[in-house]
């Protein structure tokens, strides 16, 4: 795996998370269980490894190896999600305290959602907006990788319920619009009844 | 109580709020990595004086099932009531911070120990949910 862009914001690299995944040591240990954007970054790479692990049962020219174009997306988006990204603003009962979440826990929340949805796999994954600013209408971009033979308006739907349910539940932005895009459909795989999306 | 011991007591009543899964480092994961590395004793939480008070910062892990807004509300609130003790007002939450300045641990050490005679309330207290978890991890 090349890493063409700039480490995440704690200065260890997804290179790095990879290698600790795959042996299992790393001396930075101690650190990857107590950075939350590294503790991100490492939920995403397992989330791949099963998708490639699925695609490699599937069908082993379509194994999913860390060449593939969809794939290099992925792994794109999970860097640039390795960082806090901004503050989102929580309201305080004393004006004097100061609450938020970080923009990168709210997008590591968004891409375990898609893997709660059968078929799915979220790549990109942005919040549009003025998100520092309390009230500010903010839009959400969703890229998916979908397995074929799951019916994609259901697959959509349910995403777009759950990303929803979890912002309303999770922050106080003011959700204007979530669009999902179904960026690539696998059409090698279908293990799973066909039409079942969890709901 | 020095600012450690605050710290340390101050992070045992966050991890205590329901819904909280655990503590990242306040001030940044590389920094609490080499203090630990040097044998130094980091704390979770960030500890500082100003001149209106106490301020606490903590940057905390929510479990999924807890919403975050409620979640940082109850994590300032059980701050503010634990250190305002017996005196009932819990916004203006005093605690005392005593004994000399000097350095904690060994020789060496990475940290040294600023400890304060005076009283002051919680000025306030600065909470980020930096991520989402479904089980605890301290």
């Amino acid at each position: 795996m090349n890493n063409e862009l700039p480490d995440p914001g704690c200065g260890h690299s997804l290179d790095e998370l990879e290698e600790y995944l795959r042996t299992g040591q790393s001396a930075a240990e101690q650190h990857y269980l107590r950075c939350p954007e590294c503790q991100a970054g490492l939920a995403g790479l397992r989330s791949l490894q099963r998708l490639s692990g699925q695609l490699a049962a599937a069908d082993t020219e379509q194994a999913g190896s860390a060449d593939e174009p969809w794939l290099q997306s992925i792994l794109g988006n999970l860097r640039l999600e390795m960082r806090s990204g901004r503050s989102i603003p929580l309201s305080s009962e004393y004006p004097e305290d100061a609450f938020f979440e970080t923009e990168g826990s709210l997008l590591a929340l968004i891409r375990r959602i898609g893997d709660d949805v059968d078929g799915a796999t979220i790549g990109k994954c942005r919040l549009h907006g003025d998100i520092t600013t309390p009230g500010a209408d903010v839009m959400i971009e969703v890229n998916v990788t979908a397995f074929f033979g799951y019916p994609l308006p259901a697959m959509i739907e349910s995403l777009r319920s759950r990303i929803a349910a979890m912002i309303s539940t999770h922050s106080e932005l003011n959700l204007t619009s979530i669009d999902v895009t179904v960026t690539d459909v696998h059409e090698h795989f279908s293990p799973a009844p066909k039409g079942a999306v969890n709901e | 109580m020095n600012k450690n011991q605050l710290a340390l007591r101050v992070q045992e009543i966050i991890a205590g709020v329901e819904g909280v899964a655990g503590l990242y480092p306040a001030r940044s994961a590389v920094l609490a990595g080499i203090a630990s590395t040097l044998g130094a004793n980091e704390t979770v939480v960030a500890v500082d004086t100003a001149d209106t008070g106490l301020v606490i910062r903590a940057r905390i892990a929510a479990l999924t099932g807890a919403p975050a807004p409620r979640l940082v509300r109850d994590v300032a609130a059980a701050v503010r009531a634990e250190l305002g003790g017996l005196a009932g007002d819990a916004r203006a939450g005093s605690v005392g911070l005593a004994g000399s300045v000097g350095s904690a641990g060994s020789a060496g050490s990475a940290e040294s120990v600023e400890s304060v005679t005076s009283v002051g309330p919680v000025s306030s207290v600065e909470i980020t949910v930096c991520g989402f978890t479904d089980v605890r991890f301290s």
